[in-house]
């Protein structure tokens, strides 16, 4: 036991001869100099979320998806001019019948078309790639134009309901008490309502009232939105109620911020991904509601082209949907097209976002 | 100014082709580590031998790391040390040593595929139940005087007489069936042969007894089932006898009551003594306890720690408390592994660490706690932050926060240096004297 | 309990404590001395006094907004703290001492009493003009990881409440804030990174240097070490200690950690379920501690020294909840010493020597020499 003790004093002994020897002053500088955090390289915060959502490979899909879309609707009709949008093929032969009527002893003679020269229904072809519809307008120009229509009301839709959806539920959960109450209260009303029967009456409404068919969509995209900002606003008002709790909010109250630098300074920057993943879901839903809208006679109506419209033929003609794909499939896989890159694209912005997966 | 601290910016944050870099590297690293994990294998290949037949856990070069995007977090960085049985060993240590990923590897609870061990062997003696050609585990017959096998009569399902075998059972009446002792390389197995040590063999106690008991079971199901599981021949009356029988052991007054409650109405002390039993249950060899008290109140801590002390004399196996705490390690342990940075710096007895600490951070550690007798100037501090675990220097990892440097701190990383019989410190002031 | 023998209290029948009328009498005689109390004027050389605080959490209520469950967070409190002084509230988790913490700043509008600061009653200050006051009472918190906003720069985070409050001339903001930094122990180049890149010692810094921003001369800080390593810790209590030199701080330290508390404070408050069971100085309280629970408490602390494996008293039992707490005495429940009358009557406060009150009846004049031992 002796012995290891005297080992042990030893070695301490020998511990501060070594402290001696150090040139103390020289090189502690050099460490203070020098802090070892310098060494390490991080990530900057927006390449984190790049980083993320790049990560994953069904983001990168959905994002290639909803690019050639637009590029497409956008671009496609520059490049592709050769029909407009409500051109009707009209190359056909027009042909004749005679039909002799002999009414007071006079000869009439009453010429009627069996055939217009209107080249409907047409195979593609490369006059029409995508051949025609039985209209004889040009199916691969219509996917185009009803492509922006499409998409743009849905951009249109999915902004005024998250306008709505966040004031409405930004009050709900900042305020709390009565006014949330009152707020969520009407969003339970409102979330009782079908919509879609609700639709069809309030269509038949305008019908009856005279007004233009090109108003339709948005005046029923616009109710719509005022019927669907409910989500929104609970997803707002629950993020709210959750970061109130939040210690940095609790420490903006000890600052003694006001009540606009706490909601607008510190409040809505951290509800905002949320928003935005939400508003990039719901798009794909706006863009479904829309087709549905046209579908039933609705929304936009012929002559005019969007992706519901040109698949609701099918819907007065079985023979069509039997024989002729090339009339109602494209556009119906355009919607597919753009519903999956939204969700796709939602999805990967969700886990790019979302703190929690932060590594 | 302004200029200034922009550019330091620009050097701070990783550059796009770096990153790409870093990502093409580990997912190749990740993808090859995963496929090891999934393999099957024979038991030959995952078989092994101790070192010293008197240890249960040999932990030897256990490197584990993070593959994450901004590069290899070497959370484990070549850790050694052994569990001798029926002993209590601390590890200590502050947040990101590398002391919860140790004990998760043993578990082989790392969360792939960033997780990955990467090298070094975790050898465990196991107890395991031996099994016949088909698998089957071979019961322990009840034999007279002259060695013949008892014979008894049971009803089988028909409810006919049959004349069986008598096993032999304990005296809670579970059967009893042959074991054998095996040593594992937990490194070594697949991830599907883990059940042989997971509950079985090696259990955990979590430091959040909030979230580690599933609220939508009552207590006795979730304890049932661990024994129902694990230990061969047991119905559901004696799982729930055994059960009982455990809740009485952690020291719960009332257990025929708290077998039928749910998780929600017990309270944190509760829960973690539902959780200790529950590790109990199936008679592990090795129990994990990680950070079982850090949760819990001062006063609830205290019960926590009286009943660990109490069964350590009760269970037949080797506690691994890991622990921040030096008052949980000095009141527990009989062996302590101080950690730092994912390395061990410095082991031995808890009376060796306490009394004569020897590394630099060691010293620090016990320096800084404020104590109840301790006196009220000003505390002893260690400079500087826990280094970020990327890129790991080559030196002495403690070396910038180190008030002991030598010119040789600037060198390699330094070995671990034997002062006494059971005691090691991983430091360059000592190592001097072992080369005289 | 063994004692029970000796303590003649045993004897007096205890059925009609239970009765309503009792206890309504006791409490309007209470509510009378509250009464006079509140017309007394504020200690003047108090920074800041806390009269009979209550604080109230209505979980349920009746359709009419009648309270049917109420948690009593904080219950009757009240001391005094001096300019540059520490006050530390010890106490289990549940006790009420982060809700007293951001009751006296106002954070929660506190259910009855009187909080002065600086010799001006505060209690019912809107919040409006509770915002000039704001730079005058800062508060730190727990969890360096929740308190610091994630998408503002440590710069911005810093540099906003000077900003608000004007405390220095815009030109002047930033040299200010980097030489906060530079107090505080933060390294100029963290001024453009952002919360997430720090670990939590430095976040902590960087917590204590926005609450200091605005110069404020009292400080709740809502244990601010507990969830960071020890080595860290003692950084960040020898940074308190030097800020409190230097700008001649005053802090009410809250901390489950008797340990940290006993380094840093002058005077101790220990709490059980909103309860103050025991108030005194330092040393007062850790040589000759009064309370059973107080008792406990200390000797729960486990002793990193192996060597001296410390007798401990242990306390049966779980903490009761606080929405249903027990009868009388809250730690009857748990209390090695409880006798008959702690189960119906609540004990009153008792200065035992100067400046140090105790609320247990093991104290009330019948001296009771065996518990003091």
């Amino acid at each position: 036991m002796d012995e290891e003790l005297k080992v042990l004093e030893d070695l301490k002994k020998a511990s501060k001869n070594n402290e001696l020897l150090v040139d103390d002053k020289a090189k502690k500088n050099e460490i203070e100099d020098k802090p070892l955090d310098k060494n390490i390289k991080l990530m900057s915060p927006g390449r984190m979320v790049l980083r993320r959502f790049f990560r994953s490979k069904l983001s990168i899909t959905g994002l290639i998806m909803l690019l050639t879309l637009f590029l497409f609707c956008w671009f496609g009709p520059l490049v592709y001019s050769r029909w407009g949008e409500t051109e009707s093929d009209r190359s056909g032969n027009i042909s004749y019948t005679e039909y002799e009527y002999v009414i007071d002893g006079k000869i009439y003679i009453e010429l009627i078309e069996t055939d217009n020269g209107i080249n409907s229904l047409a195979s593609p072809s490369l006059d029409h790639i995508l051949g025609t519809d039985e209209q004889g307008m040009d199916i691969f120009t219509r996917l185009m134009y009803g492509g922006r229509l499409s998409l743009m009301i849905s951009f249109l839709a999915v902004f005024l309901t998250s306008a709505l959806g966040i004031i409405m539920g930004g009050i709900a959960g900042y305020y709390g008490g009565t006014i949330d109450n009152v707020i969520m209260r009407i969003c339970d009303i409102l979330m009782c309502l079908p919509t879609l029967p609700l639709m069809l009456i309030i269509g038949t409404v305008l019908d009856a009232n005279g007004v233009p068919s090109s108003y339709y969509i948005y005046l029923l995209m616009g109710l719509l939105s005022l019927f669907s900002w409910t989500g929104m606003a609970r997803l707002v008002r629950g993020q709210i109620l959750f970061l109130r709790e939040q210690e940095y909010m609790v420490a903006a109250e000890a600052m003694g911020f006001s009540t606009s630098r706490k909601i607008f300074k510190h409040l809505i920057p951290n509800v905002l991904p949320q928003i935005l993943v939400s508003m990039t879901l719901s798009l794909g839903s706006m863009i479904l509601y829309e087709s549905t809208l046209s579908y039933l006679n609705l929304g936009v109506r012929v002559p005019y082209a969007s992706w519901g419209t040109m698949v609701q033929i099918i819907s007065s003609r079985p023979d069509i949907l039997q024989n002729n794909f090339n009339v109602w499939g494209p556009s119906g896989i355009c919607i597919i097209i753009a519903v999956l890159g939204f969700n796709f694209v939602g999805d990967g912005l969700r886990d790019a976002l979302d703190p929690k997966q932060r590594r | 100014m302004e200029k200034d601290s922009i550019n330091k910016n620009e050097k701070h944050y990783l550059t796009g082709r770096e990153v790409r870099e870093i990502a093409k590297q580990n997912s190749k690293k990740m993808r090859e580590l995963e496929k090891r994990k999934m393999r099957k294998c024979k038991e030959e290949e995952f078989l092994s031998t101790m070192k010293d037949p008197s240890n249960i856990l040999e932990i030897e070069n256990l490197h584990t790391y993070f593959f994450t995007d901004q590069g290899v977090v070497k959370a484990v960085n070549g850790v050694s040390f052994s569990i001798p049985l029926n002993s209590t060993i601390g590890v200590v240590g502050e947040s990101g040593c590398g002391k919860s990923i140790t004990a998760m590897s043993v578990m082989r609870l790392i969360q792939g595929p960033s997780g990955q061990i990467v090298d070094g062997s975790i050898r465990f003696r196991a107890n395991d139940f031996k099994k016949d050609s088909q698998g089957k585990y071979i019961p322990i017959y009840e034999k007279d005087e002259n060695g013949n096998i008892i014979k008894e009569t049971i009803k089988d399902k028909k409810n006919n007489d049959v004349i069986v075998d008598k096993i032999k059972r304990d005296s809670k009446g579970f059967p009893l069936y042959e074991r054998e002792e095996k040593v594992y390389d937990i490194v070594n197995m697949p991830i599907k042969e883990m059940y042989r040590v997971r509950g079985r063999q090696i259990a955990m106690v979590f430091q959040e007894p909030m979230t580690s008991l599933n609220p939508v079971f009552t207590v006795g199901n979730q304890l049932d089932e661990v024994s129902l599981l694990h230990i061969p021949g047991a119905t559901k009356e004696l799982a729930k006898k055994r059960t009982i029988q455990m809740l009485e052991m952690v020291g719960i007054a009332s257990p025929e009551r708290i077998y039928d409650s749910f998780p929600h109405e017990l309270s944190g002390g509760m829960r973690q003594r539902v959780m200790i039993a529950m590790a109990l249950a199936a008679e592990p060899r090795l129990i994990i306890a990680d950070e079982p008290t850090t949760a819990l109140d001062v006063t609830i801590q205290a019960q926590i720690l009286d009943l660990f002390n109490e069964l350590k004399s009760r269970i037949n196996g080797s506690i691994l408390l890991i622990t921040h705490d030096l008052g949980v390690i000095a009141e527990m342990a009989d062996y302590v592994i101080v950690m730092y940075a994912g390395r061990v710096i410095e082991q031995g007895t808890a009376l060796e660490i306490y009394n004569n600490p020897c590394h630099p951070y060691t010293i620090g550690l016990q320096k800084s706690k404020p104590t109840m007798d301790s006196s009220k100037d000003d505390l002893y501090n260690i400079k500087g932050n826990v280094p970020n675990p990327i890129n790991m220097p080559n030196y002495c990892y403690f070396k910038e926060r180190c008030d002991k440097c030598i010119n040789r701190c600037s060198g390699d990383y330094p070995n671990m240096v034997k002062i006494s019989e059971t005691h090691y410190v991983a430091c360059h002031l000592y190592e001097e004297k072992e080369n005289e | 309990m063994s004692k029970d023998d000796n303590v003649n209290v045993n004897e007096i029948d205890f059925s009609n404590f239970d009765d309503l009328e009792e206890q309504r009498k006791e409490e309007e005689i209470k509510n009378q001395a509250y009464e006079k109390e509140k017309t007394l004027p504020p200690d003047p050389n108090a920074l800041l006094e806390v009269r009979h605080l209550k604080k109230y959490f209505i979980l349920k209520k009746t359709i009419f907004g009648k309270p049917i469950t109420t948690l009593k967070a904080v219950d009757d409190v009240s001391f005094k703290v001096y300019p540059g002084e520490t006050l530390g509230i010890v106490g289990e988790s549940g006790c009420g001492k982060t809700t007293m913490g951001r009751t006296i700043l106002k954070l929660y509008s506190p259910t009855s009493g009187q909080i002065f600061f600086d010799g001006k009653d505060i209690t019912n200050l809107k919040p409006k003009d509770m915002r000039y006051l704001r730079t005058e009472m800062q508060i730190i918190f727990q969890d360096p990881h929740s308190s610091l906003p994630p998408r503002q720069t440590v710069g911005d985070i810093l540099s906003e409440p000077v900003k608000v409050h004007n405390v220095v001339k815009k030109e002047e903001i930033k040299d200010y804030v980097l030489n906060l930094m530079d107090q505080c122990g933060l390294r100029d180049y963290y001024y453009e990174r952002y919360p997430h890149e720090f670990s939590g010692g430095q976040r902590q810094r960087i917590c204590i240097a926005r609450a200091l921003s605005v110069n404020p001369k009292f400080v709740v800080c809502d244990e601010p070490v507990s969830a960071l390593d020890v080595s860290i810790q003692a950084q960040i209590i020898n940074l308190l200690k030097k800020l409190q030199k230097e700008r001649q701080l005053t802090y009410l330290f809250i901390s489950h950690d008797l340990s940290v508390v006993k380094h840093i404070s002058d005077k101790i408050c220990v709490m059980y379920l909103g309860n103050m069971v025991e108030f005194g100085n330092n040393e007062d309280i850790f040589s000759n501690p009064l309370h059973p629970y107080t008792k406990s408490l200390f000797s729960a602390v486990p002793n990193p020294n192996p060597n001296k494996k410390s007798k401990r008293i242990i306390l049966k039992g779980d903490i009761p909840s606080q929405v249903n707490p027990p009868k009388g005495c809250k730690f009857c429940t748990r209390c090695p010493n409880c006798m008959e009358i702690c189960k119906h009557i609540a004990p009153s406060y008792k200065e035992i020597e100067e400046g140090h009150i105790v609320a247990c009846h093991l104290f009330n004049n019948n001296d009771n020499e065996e518990a003091k031992e």
